[in-house]
Formats: structure tokens, C-alpha cells, sequence
């Protein structure tokens, strides 16, 4: 599968008539908009860009395909009670190995000791259903660690580091794998118990405040009570027990994305505490969107929410146009001045939609009529589809006129 | 006999000395496919052209060779005569610049007789338009803040970041399937948002949903601005909706 983007070059490549400044008020993404002249007062010419996705994968769309019941988080893998245990797993560059001696994570260049000598005989380990992340924690004193295998993009355009992320220190208890699991790989748990509930710790790596407090169970409650959304940006904690009968008892929504508690929305309008009716809870995705969710609070009464894993699709397509004044080289930039951008929310393979993008910093010629439209088309998130170019850069490189997702147009800004 | 002169810059932004060779070529009908529809395409009469260093040239040569040092440029004038038309009419070339046996690059001169005369801007509607439509205007809340509720609605000043809400509803009778709604633009304000797709999914009669974007106002800004949200729905056309903002100075 291939993300392409196009915008189709002319015929000769400096005319291309996917750029198309105008004045008409087109309707519809779909209807083509006529070309306007332009002049150094004009104030209501849109520049309208024809974009294609000519490839093998959709865009801007939610990738998460899953639906249906939402289900227990995933019990740790790893699990030892044994100073003698010699265990060693890797994923991608990053090695854990657990030895009589001490148990150490090792990245290309760095590593660090997570369990010194004496060691201490009781450690659990999880790697992210994706293998980017991994938790540990031994019982000397309880430090949940967390790492990442690789370098790991996000969708904001920074970067986490490979190596150490973070740690923090649990309650002390006697625990086994089965108190901590993750959420696909989003989100790495501890239930501590806290009587008399147990609390709920949660490790997410994609967030910067890492550690984060969740909530509250029963104090019998294994980790099997908390309900993870089917792509994991979120989890549900059932009611306590022990406030049903005071009429205080709610379900709780926490974000993996966030690290924080979420109010359950239906149309993106929060909503109200949602109460238990019943026996038997229950939380299942039907569809990916605004009141896909149900949530069955017992007794048979369902409530319909939006979908936390997809109402909402960041990013999309950016599409940007520069000017510079025109001259026989397409790759020569001669005073490039920006003229706006736009967005397109999805493009959907062999698609086709014209974008408005809006002049934001006016036509002003500097005395010269003749000047060439740069439009480019790239992914918000910038790696999917990198933007090929930075008009604005402090020395521009030349316009990559031969990439398919850049083209061209000349026009007359009159005087 | 009416001349036409167009003035053309051919740059070496390279390190090194570049010998460029610079011939005009007719355009073809298809080049002209931009031209609306009722501007009559005929063909006026080209007596001759030519390219020349001398900006007063009446006339010029049909190919120019220059060499051009490196990190410069020059300015060459296209001079095109023609004759008087009898009814209005077009006649195009294209410049193209040849170097190292290569067509690297050219513009596109256009002579009209008379001058163009620009059509009427025009409404170009949809024949399948999507129906759904905003509830009311815009308005800003702060983040966190719940956007069904327009009493939270705060002024966008400079320095601001704040959440932008569209109310998106369906005003007919039958349920749109599949909605989804995105931000397309700000219009000509200085306003940054945060891209993001809305999946409505089935939108009945009458129901509200009510779609946020992050928003930020950086420099100082005012004004009305037309703003442009497009909604999409299953076996309708997309549609753009828009909607004014404003922006406001901040109280001293």
C-alpha cells in the first residue's frame, strides 16, 4: 500500500491547469472553479487546487478497523520469581536480559540497570502489542519503567526517542503479571491495591506526562474489569460497587492519548455521569463515529456514545501555495511570497476534490505582472506524505517541480 | 498594427556558467481551455514576433542565445505584432528556455485583442448537494469547555487558544448516512487550526452535532473573515459551508 498525492502538471509544465485562481463561489469540492484575472487589489480571488490520491491507500481516514465489545487489557508476557532466572528478549535494537546478577535494558550506545545486584527475585515484563514500548517492574521497590525499542513518531511531528522514557515508583504490594497489562500499545497498567479499592496506574508513552492515575476498581478486581476500546485510545472503568446503593457510582472514560479522564460525549456534547441500571456492564463499538459506542449499564439498558477511538481523525491534507515572480527556470525562486493554504479532510484512493485556498497576505506584484503560482500537496501528520518544500525557509531550495504531488501555474497580477 | 511586449526573466542559479538558448512556440487550442467560455477563441492575425535585449526593440530575433554567468539573471522582451482584428480574438506562445540539449523550463505569453475582459464571477452549484447546513453562526469557546452550550462562546482576540464550533445539523426529513465533516480554511485571517476530520455518521432530522477545531490567533488581527467548512454524505455531493468569524482587539 502507497500514499500518493498528485497535482497534475500542465502541458508545458508551467501552465498547469489543476491551479486555478478565481472568483467564482463553487458549491462543491467536486465543481471546477473558471480562472479570474487577478489584480493588485483584488480581495476576492480564491486560488482553487485540483489534488488527486492516485494510490493504493486512503487518506485522512481512521485507521482503526476494529469493532466491536470492548475487551481486558493484555496480561504482562513476562513473568519471574527466581534470582536465578536468565531471560533475554529484544525488539527491534532495544534488549532486555535478566540475569542472578542484575537485569539491565541495553539501546544502541546506552543502557541502564533496572534491577541491581542482589537481585530481586519477583519481575514482570509487557511488550506493546506493536513492540515499540516495553514496561517492566521488579518487587525491590516497585519502579514501573517504561521504554521505547525505536525511535517513534508522532502524530504532532515530534519524536520519542529510543531508550528510556520514563519510571515512576508503585505502592509496594505482592503482585503477579496478572496486575498489570497493556492496552494494544497505547497504554501499559498497574492495579495497586488502595484499599478498599485497587487504583489504577497507567503508562502511556505517547503522552508527555507519562504516568498518570486512571482510577478506581472494586477491590477485588483484576485487570479483566477494565474495559479497552477496540484501538486502545481509550479505556472504561466500570462502577464501584460500593457506591451503587448511595447513587454515587459511574462509569469512568480515560484517554491513552490524553493521560487524563474524558467525559463520555454523544454528538461531541459531554453528557452526564452515566449511572449503572444493573447487573451485567458491558461496552461495545458499533461503528466508528459519533453514537457508535453502547454501553450496556445492566439490567439490559444501553446508553449510546460517540466512539472515542474515531469521532475524530486528526490531520488530513495541507495543500500550500507560494508565488514567485515568473521567470523561464520553474525551479527558480525569485522573491517568494506565500499565499495561503487550505486543507482537505480525506481523500479516498482514486479521488478527486478541488481545494479553496484562500489568499491570507494579498497581491501585491512589486511592479512586476508576470508571477507563477507554487502549489504543493502534502499529509498534515508530515510523514506519511512529507511537504516537499519550504518557500519560507531562510534560502529556499528550487521548487521540486518533478514531484508529482508539486505543480506550477503562471499568471498576470495586474496593476 | 497593435504590439504587444511582455518582459521575461531568464536566471542561472547556478554555480556555473549556463548557455541558454530561448525560441517562442504557438500555443495549441487546448492551451486555452481556461478561457471562459463565451470569449471567442479565434485566432488573430501574428504578423511576426521576435525576442530581443532591448526593451524599445520593435522587433526581435526567433531564437536568442545568451550566456549567463553564474548566480545571475536577465531580463529578455518578447515583442509580438499583430494585426488590427476584426472581431475579438487570442493568440498564445510559450517561451521555452533549452539548456544542455534540454527543455528545462518557459511562460506563457497570451495576447488579446481586445484586452480580456473578465466574465462575471458566478455561483457554480452541485447537482447532488449534501443538505446539511449550520445551525447558527460560529462561535469560540475555551477549550475543555462543552461547545453545545453557546452562552460559553468567547470573543477570538490576538494570543488566544480557544476551540471554534460549527453546529452541523440536518434540516430535511431524511437521515444523512455516513457524515463527515473538516475544516477547509479560515479564510484571509492569520488564524491557525488544528486539521481534523469529524465522522458524524448517520445525521437525522433535526440533530446537532457539534464539530470543534482547535484554533490560535497569533498577530495582531481584525476583522471579519469568510471561513469554509466542507460536509460530505454518503451518495450526495460535498458541500461547502461558510460562515463568517471575527476577530476582535483585546481590551486593554
Amino acid at each position: 500500500m502507497s500514499a500518493q498525492l498528485r497535482i497534475q502538471d500542465g502541458t508545458p509544465v508551467w501552465v498547469s491547469n489543476s491551479i486555478v485562481p478565481s472568483k467564482d463561489t463553487v458549491v462543491s469540492p467536486w465543481g471546477s472553479p473558471r480562472l479570474a484575472a487577478v489584480n493588485v487589489n483584488s480581495t476576492d480571488v480564491f486560488v482553487y487546487v485540483k489534488v488527486e490520491n492516485p494510490g493504493t491507500e486512503d487518506i485522512g481516514l481512521c485507521d482503526c478497523v476494529n469493532v466491536g465489545p470492548w475487551s481486558p487489557p493484555v496480561t504482562f508476557q513476562g513473568f519471574v520469581d527466581d534470582a536465578n532466572a536468565t531471560v533475554t528478549e529484544r525488539k527491534a535494537a532495544l534488549t532486555l536480559t535478566l540475569s542472578p546478577r542484575e537485569d539491565t535494558v541495553f539501546w544502541p550506545g546506552y543502557g541502564t540497570i533496572v534491577n541491581q545486584s542482589p537481585v530481586s527475585p519477583r519481575r514482570a515484563w509487557g511488550w506493546s502489542a506493536d513492540g515499540r514500548f516495553l514496561a517492566y517492574i521488579n518487587a525491590r521497590d516497585s519502579t514501573f519503567w517504561a521504554f521505547a525499542t525505536q525511535d517513534v513518531g508522532l502524530p504532532n511531528g515530534t519524536t520519542i526517542r529510543q531508550g528510556l522514557l520514563g519510571f515512576v515508583q508503585l505502592p509496594t504490594f505482592q503482585w503477579t503479571n496478572a496486575d498489570f497489562g497493556w492496552a494494544g500499545s497505547r497504554a501499559a497498567f498497574a492495579l495497586v491495591p488502595n484499599a478498599p479499592d485497587r487504583q489504577l496506574y497507567a503508562l502511556c508513552p505517547l503522552v508527555p506526562r507519562l504516568f498518570s492515575l486512571f482510577g478506581f476498581l472494586d477491590g477485588a478486581s483484576i485487570l479483566a474489569s477494565v474495559f479497552v476500546s477496540p484501538c486502545a485510545s481509550a479505556i472504561a472503568l466500570p462502577p464501584l460497587s460500593r457506591l451503587i446503593s448511595g447513587g454515587r457510582a459511574t462509569f469512568n472514560l480515560f484517554s491513552t492519548l490524553a493521560g487524563t479522564a474524558i467525559p463520555f460525549r454523544q454528538n461531541n456534547a459531554p453528557i452526564p455521569d452515566i449511572a449503572p441500571t444493573g447487573t451485567g456492564f458491558s461496552i461495545t463499538t458499533q461503528t466508528h463515529g459519533a453514537m457508535g459506542v453502547v454501553v450496556g449499564t445492566g439490567g439490559g439498558t444501553t446508553v449510546l456514545v460517540d466512539d472515542p477511538d474515531c469521532t475524530f481523525v486528526g490531520g488530513g491534507i495541507r495543500v500550500s501555495i507560494d508565488r514567485v515572480k515568473a521567470s523561464t527556470l520553474p525551479t527558480a525562486n525569485l522573491g517568494v511570497a506565500h499565499v495561503g493554504d487550505a486543507v482537505i479532510g480525506t481523500l479516498r484512493q482514486n479521488e478527486t476534490g478541488w481545494v479553496q485556498v484562500p489568499n491570507q497576505n494579498g497581491w501585491a506584484n512589486q511592479s512586476e505582472r508576470h508571477w507563477c503560482l507554487l502549489a504543493q500537496a502534502y499529509t498534515v501528520d508530515g510523514t506519511t506524505i512529507p511537504r516537499p518544500w519550504n518557500g519560507q525557509a531562510t534560502n529556499p531550495p528550487p521548487f521540486p517541480i518533478a514531484n508529482e504531488n508539486c505543480a506550477q501555474r503562471n499568471i498576470e497580477i495586474l496593476p | 498594427m497593435t504590439t504587444h511586449r511582455f518582459t521575461v526573466n531568464v536566471p542561472n542559479p547556478t554555480a556555473q556558467s549556463a548557455s541558454v538558448q530561448l525560441r517562442l512556440e504557438p500555443a495549441t487550442r487546448q492551451d486555452f481551455d481556461w478561457l471562459p467560455r463565451e470569449f471567442p477563441k479565434a485566432d488573430i492575425e501574428v504578423i511576426d514576433t521576435g525576442l530581443a535585449l532591448d526593451p524599445c526593440a520593435e522587433e526581435g530575433k526567433p531564437i536568442l542565445k545568451l550566456k549567463l554567468e553564474p548566480f545571475t539573471s536577465i531580463d529578455i522582451h518578447v515583442v509580438v505584432n499583430t494585426a488590427p482584428p476584426k472581431k475579438p480574438g487570442v493568440a498564445g506562445f510559450h517561451l521555452v528556455d533549452r539548456r544542455k540539449g534540454k527543455d528545462v523550463g518557459g511562460v506563457f505569453l497570451v495576447c488579446m485583442d481586445p484586452p480580456f475582459v473578465e466574465p462575471v464571477s458566478q455561483t457554480v452549484s452541485t447537482p447532488n448537494p449534501c443538505p446539511a447546513t449550520l445551525a447558527r453562526d460560529l462561535y469560540a469557546i475555551l477549550p475543555g469547555d462543552d461547545p453545545s452550550k453557546p452562552s460559553n462562546a468567547k470573543p477570538i482576540q490576538p494570543g488566544e487558544n480557544l476551540e471554534l464550533v460549527a453546529q452541523i445539523t440536518n434540516p430535511t426529513g431524511k437521515s444523512l448516512k455516513d457524515t463527515q465533516v473538516y475544516l477547509e480554511h479560515l479564510g484571509a485571517s492569520n488564524v491557525e487550526f488544528m486539521p481534523r476530520t469529524w465522522n458524524i455518521g448517520t445525521l437525522g432530522k433535526g440533530d446537532v452535532f457539534y464539530a470543534t477545531w482547535p484554533i490560535r490567533t497569533t498577530a495582531w488581527q481584525t476583522g471579519s473573515f469568510e471561513t469554509s467548512i466542507v460536509v460530505v454524505s454518503q451518495d450526495l455531493d460535498p458541500v461547502r459551508l461558510n460562515c463568517k468569524i471575527s476577530l476582535m482587539l483585546r481590551n486593554r
